[in-house]
């Protein structure tokens, strides 16, 4: 790790903003502040100060339980979430099943076409312009046919 | 093995999770929760919120297990996503009015000492939340959550010395309001 010089006064900031605890001190400024601290005594005062607030901080911080509810919920999520995916899995390893898949969907996809084909081969304008032009041919059919 | 390498012993805890394990899920639950709790209470100030995302994040733990990768390790995940999710959260309500304090437990001591307990961990709690919400971020990331100076920077889209006036603000407000409290925290605390 490189020895980074710093005064004083960055090295007071540091305990400042970071507290007491090394491991949270900027890693380049450790070494500086290691040596400040066995150097000096007002450094020791301040690290103590900074101590004192951390420990506070830090009792705070460390008290928190999660509500017996909430692991519920999360285990209650995760049991779902691959109870649901089970059955999909099932259902597609299972070498009798998906045949049968197959065939289902086969079905579904001509139930489908079945209902909505005469929409999607043939549109609504194009059968009834054939049907004008249709039976103008009819009708001069029919006149030549009752003329014959 | 956990000791050895927790990526590697996080990768094989999700790949029982992603085989439908529960007792995985029911391990990672008991080993993440109070952290991602703690951490979610205190960067939205609101019990009920940080049940939301702590739930909301565990579920997108579950549904990741199939695609994870030994790249990081599973409290780093989670509490990247529940620091996104309370950011997101807080962006949309934009202030939290609620000082609602979370729950303490130490069998070890007797009620009174208990009530005391709760009675400075009430006043801590409370002033904390007191803090503009990006003084309390950073010192919830720093203290709390231990992230290095650079990594909370990253996390909040700040530089470090961006985070380092916020931190410096922070402590030194949330001081001056704990000062006339300092007797009985004090004792408290002991």
């Amino acid at each position: 790790m490189n020895k980074t010089p710093l005064d004083e006064t960055r090295m007071q900031e540091i305990l400042e903003i970071y507290g007491a605890d090394e491991n949270r001190w900027p890693e380049e400024a450790r070494a500086s502040m290691a040596d400040w601290l066995k150097q000096s005594e007002s450094a020791r005062k301040h690290l103590k100060a900074a101590s004192e607030f951390d420990k506070l901080l830090d009792k705070e911080f460390k008290s928190v339980i999660a509500p017996s509810h909430l692991y519920g919920a999360v285990l209650q999520d995760a049991e779902n979430l691959y109870r649901s995916r089970k059955w999909y899995h099932r259902m597609w390893q299972n070498p009798s099943l998906r045949p049968a898949g197959g065939f289902f969907a086969a079905i579904i996809v001509g139930i489908g076409l079945g209902w909505y084909s005469p929409n999607l081969l043939i549109s609504e304008q194009t059968f009834e312009l054939d049907e004008i032009s249709l039976s103008d041919s009819v009708l001069e059919w029919e006149v030549d046919n009752e003329n014959s | 093995m956990e000791q050895d390498n927790p990526i590697k012993s996080d990768a094989a805890l999700m790949a029982q999770v992603a085989k439908g394990d529960l007792s995985a899920c029911r391990y990672l639950s008991r080993r993440h929760m109070d952290r991602s709790y703690g951490l979610a209470c205190y960067l939205l100030g609101n019990n009920a919120y940080a049940d939301d995302i702590v739930q909301e994040a565990f579920l997108r733990l579950w549904k990741i297990a199939p695609k994870w990768q030994a790249k990081a390790q599973i409290g780093t995940w989670l509490h990247r996503v529940i620091h996104n999710l309370c950011i997101d959260r807080l962006r949309k309500e934009k202030r939290f009015s609620s000082s609602e304090a979370p729950d303490i437990a130490d069998p070890s001591l007797d009620p009174t000492q208990l009530r005391e307990q709760k009675q400075v961990h009430d006043m801590i709690s409370e002033n904390l939340q007191k803090l503009p919400p990006r003084q309390r971020i950073a010192i919830t990331l720093v203290h709390f959550d231990d992230c290095t100076n650079k990594v909370a920077a990253a996390q909040m889209s700040i530089s470090v010395d961006a985070l380092e006036s916020l931190l410096s603000r922070g402590r030194r407000k949330l001081r001056d309001l704990l000062a006339p409290f300092k007797a009985e925290i004090d004792g408290g605390i002991k």
